[in-house]
């Protein structure tokens, strides 16, 4: 799972401007992603590549092989859109279940409240 | 290709030659993905080196799964297997529906 929520941090970050991979490796690290490692980015990257969401320019550098500096596409733009409403449903989801945690499940607890309207409300 | 591996440091050698060996036993098909794959990775690991960094921090600690990464892009015999497993399903499925 932390995968597809990582494809979503480095769509994020891509959006933000032109970049490479030690840079978005080093992103997530900064965010708290402590054992992220240019590898896990590397392969993310070659996903976004095969799917076509992103523009890859290589550059000459001044020590070994020419980088890879990536930019979002027009579907990237879109993927990265998707990602965040995939996530909003994701994390609402998650924060119900953990909200209600007393083991009903949210429309039970709808049920209950229902049958309590008129004594006060049920939170 | 093994002429590019051959200049690498020693550990990007080991690293490289053990993730070879590991790639090949799953390959299906013509194997011609894991020559990409490896081609690509033999990129990442000369920008590695040219930036002073030890294998492993290119890679991380859990080398598999690096390569199970990088193997999703490749055809293999597991991933032969679960196409086999889906199709087979549908079809018997299928034809026990026509049946009725």
């Amino acid at each position: 799972m932390l995968k597809g929520v990582l494809e979503g941090c480095v769509l994020e970050i891509i959006s933000r401007g032109e970049t490479y991979g030690y840079e978005i490796a080093s992103s997530l690290r900064t965010l708290g992603f402590a054992d992220v490692v240019e590898g896990t980015v590397y392969t993310i990257l070659l996903r976004l590549e095969k799917n076509k969401l992103v523009t890859i320019e290589k550059r000459p550098s001044t020590i070994g092989p020419p980088r890879r500096f990536y930019s979002l596409n027009e579907a990237g733009q879109a993927e990265l859109a998707a990602f965040w409403a995939k996530w909003a449903f994701l994390s609402l989801k998650i924060n119900e279940l953990k909200e209600n945690h007393d083991g009903k499940l949210p429309e039970e607890n709808s049920r209950r409240q229902e049958g309590m309207e008129g004594h006060g409300g049920a939170r | 290709m093994e002429a590019r591996a051959e200049v690498l440091p020693g550990d990007y050698r080991i690293v490289y030659g053990e993730m070879q060996k590991y790639m090949w036993r799953l390959t299906g098909g013509d194997g011609l993905d894991i020559v990409a794959i490896l081609k690509d990775l033999l990129g990442l690991f000369e920008t590695g080196a040219a930036d002073g960094k030890r294998a492993l921090e290119v890679t991380g600690e859990d080398v598999a799964a690096f390569c199970d990464e990088l193997l999703r892009n490749a055809n293999t015999y597991t991933e032969n297997w679960r196409e086999a497993l889906n199709r087979d399903v549908m079809n018997k499925l299928q034809s026990e529906e026509k049946k009725k």
